[in-house]
């Protein structure tokens, strides 16, 4: 049942909303817990979330 | 325990037993228990095409029933009696319906379909003696409405009476209302028959239950049902596909006609008409176009993922309005079908059920009888 459930979402190197589970951790990665929905607009999206 | 004997195969004898337990049998379901009715629901389970499940969730009035004016009618009374049937809902379910009557919007991408949609608007306008509210909006208008929305977008019709409802939360409420009233729900079996009784109905899902009326609500099911009881349900699948987003802050402050923000953030896109049988299966080129429809509409969507696709199968009749029948072959049993159940529960249960339990028909409802399908005999 891995990337069902879309409970561990996270913003991985600036992109929101990405399914933890789903994404192969490498070196460098900048992973951020998320705060909420993302904004749509993603001019907001860095700030928004922190 | 009722659901012990069930389970053991045994019958049980009931007042009504309505056949559907999506939201047009629950509605009715609770509507006749409001009359302090005995009610049970039989429900083929979630293996049967359940268009409950797969809806957009419109509560929608604007340019429906051009061709059929009782039609828009019925679907404003409903829609002004979405309030207080969601206020007794939540109440009694405690849960949240997400229901917002704000207006909505038909966004056009060219300047025919905005001709072709106000052309619509007036004459339902006409036929209803001046009284439907609504505004047409140039791409500016539609612009200060919804900043998002694109360059090429030519306008949008809006309509104050349109709203939007959280379809899978209607249904979890019309399931524990009904159960906390003592209703019985049983599911995991279709009904193959139905067997008119010298007093009632025989209705067999495996086990025989005997009902003293009964209530067609089984969506498509219904066509093979109808017959048993004398009745005539001619129903057809049309397949929508629909498309969910991640969940995102609100943007969108109105129900359109293809795009809608849920209450927890995902926007909903829409949507698809096609005749392909008992299929609800999704395929990637509808899913495309209707990705790229909404991009247009507005450009935003762009960094928007899709997360889940899906197809259900729309409940047609051949003019797309309801069908509403009680049998005279078979006093007792009941036919409802239509493919708007979300927008019509309210007055399913207001105002149907009522109707399905002895009381007088409500207005409007003389327009649905299945007998406007039957061609007239040639002399």
């Amino acid at each position: 049942m891995m990337g069902a459930c879309f409970d561990c979402l996270v913003e991985i190197d600036g992109m929101p909303n990405r399914q933890a589970c789903m994404v192969q951790v490498r070196p460098d990665m900048v992973v951020r817990s998320m705060s909420g929905a993302r904004d749509i607009h993603p001019e907001h999206t860095d700030r928004d979330n922190d | 325990m009722v659901w012990y004997q069930l389970w053991r195969g045994i019958g049980v004898e009931t007042e009504f037993a309505v056949i559907g337990g999506g939201i047009v049998g629950l509605s009715l379901a609770f509507g006749l228990q409001r009359l302090g009715k005995q009610v049970t629901v039989f429900d083929e389970g979630d293996q049967a095409f359940r268009a409950s499940r797969g809806n957009f969730g419109l509560v929608w009035v604007q340019g429906k029933g051009a061709e059929l004016p009782d039609y828009a009618r019925w679907t404003r009374l409903s829609a002004s009696l979405w309030p207080s049937f969601r206020d007794e809902l939540e109440g009694e379910a405690n849960v949240r319906l997400e229901l917002n009557q704000t207006g909505g919007l038909d966004i056009c991408l060219s300047e025919g379909d905005l001709e072709a949609a106000v052309t619509r608007l007036e004459g339902l306008c006409a036929a209803l003696g001046g009284d439907y509210p609504y505004e047409l909006l140039g791409h500016n208008a539609l612009k200060e409405l919804v900043p998002e929305t694109g360059p090429t977008v030519a306008g949008a019709t809006f309509s104050p009476e349109d709203g939007h409802v959280n379809p899978l939360y209607l249904m979890r409420a019309l399931h524990a209302a009904f159960v906390r009233r003592g209703g019985t729900v049983t599911n995991g079996s279709r009904v193959k028959r139905i067997a008119p009784q010298s007093a009632g109905f025989l209705i067999d899902n495996g086990a025989e239950h005997r009902a003293h009326q009964v209530v067609l609500a089984a969506g498509l099911g219904n066509g093979e049902l109808a017959p048993m009881v004398g009745l005539d349900a001619p129903v057809k699948p049309s397949r929508g596909q629909i498309l969910v987003t991640e969940r995102v802050k609100p943007f969108l402050n109105y129900a359109t006609a293809h795009i809608r923000q849920v209450g927890e953030g995902a926007v909903q896109i829409g949507d698809s008409k096609e005749d392909v049988g008992f299929n609800d299966e999704t395929t990637p080129n509808v899913a495309a176009a209707i990705a790229r429809r909404a991009m247009r509409i507005f450009p935003i969507l762009e960094h928007v993922r899709v997360v889940r696709t899906w197809g259900a199968l729309r409940v047609m009749s051949p003019d797309g309005f309801p069908i509403y029948q009680q049998s005279t072959a078979c006093p007792g049993a009941s036919l409802v079908t239509c493919h708007s159940g979300v927008t019509l529960a309210a007055a399913h249960t207001l105002e149907l059920a009522p109707w399905i339990g002895g009381g007088a028909r409500p207005p409007y409802v003389e327009s649905f009888g299945v007998e406007r399908f039957q061609l007239p005999t040639s002399a």
